[in-house]
This record gives C-alpha cells, sequence and structure tokens, in this order.
C-alpha cells in the first residue's frame, strides 16, 4: 500500500480506539507508517549514484525493500520505541506501545495483500529468512490500493471538518488547525513563509503518491 | 448511549480483523499451509483486509458524528 495510506489509516485506527492525546495518536500513526522508512536508503542510493534512478533500484531498493524493514523484529523494535516515546502513566503507555506494534503489524499485513507479487513480507527476521509472498497481492497502482488512498485523503478533509482533527496531525498541531480552518472556514489568514511550507508539503505528498504510482513528468 | 454501543461493537471489529490480519502475516505459513497460492488463503486475506477497512471507516464515522472533542 502507498505510504500515505498507512499514515493515515495508522491515525484512523489510533483515534477510532480512543487515543486521547495528539501526541499518543502521533506515535501510533507513524509506528504503523514506520516499514517504510527504507525509502530512505532508495533516496540516498539516487543521490549516490548521482541521479541515476536505474542504478540504485537495482543496486539497492531491489535488494533491501521490505526486508529490514518489514519483519518481526522490527516490529518490536518500533514497540520500544513507542514505549520510550509514549508520556503517563504505565498503563496508558503500554497502551500505546500495543497499539504502536499493532499499526506496525498490521502495515506488514496491508503490504502482503497491497503491495505487489514481487515485494515479501519476513515475518520471521531476525530469526530467520523465509520469505512470505502470495501471487494475488494487488500492486501498488491497482484499483484497491487507489480507492484506499482516495478514500484516505477524502476521509482526512471530512474528519478534519466533522471532528476538528485530522491525520495531519502527524505533522505537528499547527499542521492540523490549519487543515480544519481551511475546511471549517474556507480560508486561512497564513504569512509568507508558512505559505512556502505549505506548499512544499503538498509537492511532497503529491510525488509520495504519484511516484510509486511511475508517474515521472520528465520522461 | 447507542452510538456508545455501536462504536464498541465496531471497535471490536476492527481488532478482530487486525488480529486476523497479523496472523496471516506472521503465522498463517507455519500454522495452516505454506501455499500462497491457495484459494482459502485468497479469500480469507481479502475478506480480511476488506473488514478491517470498512470497520476503520465506520468507527471513524461513528466517531465524529458523535461529535467527540478531545483535549487538545
Amino acid at each position: 500500500m502507498q505510504g500515505p495510506s498507512h499514515l493515515a489509516l495508522s491515525w484512523f485506527l489510533a483515534d477510532a480506539s480512543g487515543l486521547e492525546r495528539p501526541r499518543e495518536r502521533r506515535i501510533v500513526a507513524w509506528a504503523g507508517f514506520a516499514p517504510d522508512i527504507d525509502v530512505l536508503a532508495y533516496l540516498g542510493a539516487i543521490v549516490w549514484y548521482r541521479g541515476d534512478k536505474d542504478l540504485a533500484f537495482e543496486n539497492v531498493w531491489k535488494v533491501t525493500h521490505h526486508v529490514y524493514t518489514h519483519n518481526a523484529g522490527f516490529v518490536i523494535a518500533v514497540g520500544a520505541v513507542a514505549w520510550w516515546l509514549a508520556r503517563g502513566d504505565p498503563r496508558s503507555r503500554l497502551r500505546v506501545a500495543g497499539l504502536a506494534v499493532l499499526a506496525c503489524a498490521l502495515h506488514n499485513f496491508l503490504d502482503l495483500v497491497g503491495a505487489g507479487p514481487t515485494w515479501p513480507i519476513y515475518p520471521l527476521l531476525p530469526i530467520s529468512g523465509f520469505e512470505w509472498i502470495v501471487p494475488w497481492s494487488w500492486t501498488i497502482g491497482e484499483w484497491p490500493n487507489v480507492v484506499v488512498l482516495v478514500a484516505c485523503l477524502a476521509g482526512t478533509l471530512a474528519y478534519a471538518r466533522a471532528a476538528a482533527r485530522s491525520p495531519l496531525e502527524c505533522f505537528g498541531d499547527r499542521a492540523d488547525r490549519w487543515l480544519v480552518t481551511i475546511v471549517r472556514q474556507g480560508s486561512v489568514h497564513s504569512s509568507g513563509r508558512s505559505r512556502w511550507v505549505i506548499w512544499a508539503a503538498v509537492l511532497l505528498a503529491a510525488m509520495a503518491i504519484l511516484a510509486p504510482l511511475g508517474f515521472n513528468p520528465f520522461r | 448511549m447507542k452510538a456508545e454501543s455501536l462504536l464498541r461493537a465496531l471497535r471490536i471489529l476492527l481488532w478482530a480483523s487486525a488480529a486476523a490480519g497479523i496472523f496471516i502475516a506472521f503465522a498463517w505459513p507455519f500454522v495452516v499451509s505454506n501455499d500462497p497460492a491457495s484459494p482459502a488463503l485468497r479469500w480469507i486475506g481479502t475478506v480480511v483486509a476488506a473488514t478491517f477497512l470498512v470497520a476503520l471507516a465506520l468507527a471513524a464515522a461513528v466517531t465524529a458524528l458523535r461529535g467527540e472533542h478531545r483535549q487538545p
């Protein structure tokens, strides 16, 4: 599934599970996104190979994607980090860590079903390198993934309007307040600097969505 | 009160489908069958994923319609 879909679904999972504080929802949402952090290796490889995406794909992305972050060991590590980041009494920290583990493990299931038949997950790593993959998995550009992504984006806007909070909370309270103000009042007063930040965020989000679909405006 | 009960039921469905999904991802090949092309796995995997997504959407809708505003 697309990275933005994982982030939004994990935030909605945290919210629907009754987590009270934005910080707690943020921790769970980013835990659900965390397995896709290996995209940084691909971006680093593109820089290393001076913009040659094919070389970066063959030598780095193809051999590292899913291996180190889509496995049981990574899920446990994410739970430990979530416990460390959570605040409050031990019971609420345990709840946040438990939901973080749930979101991170669910990422693996959703990728098994919706990341395509060429990207296995590694349920037993680091104990065993067993690869688990299903031939009927939806590829990233297939309609079920596109429907989930569009529903997540539409749900973000609708939820911001109805409940005055949204998955944009993952990027900070100010970002969330901005979106809520926009969808509730139609406009917002913002400085020139924050407008640049907003447009940069929109551009990055569009790239994160379109790049895995193979969209390349320079081709 | 009705919304509370509905939300509780949806949360149970949500967590149950999430647990089933995690079972498929981490335990299915060792406990049930190591055949990834099995029609049963395809059917169950798709139903579990769809159930999770629908339960999540409904739980979010009920939470939003309930007008719940949590602390900032």
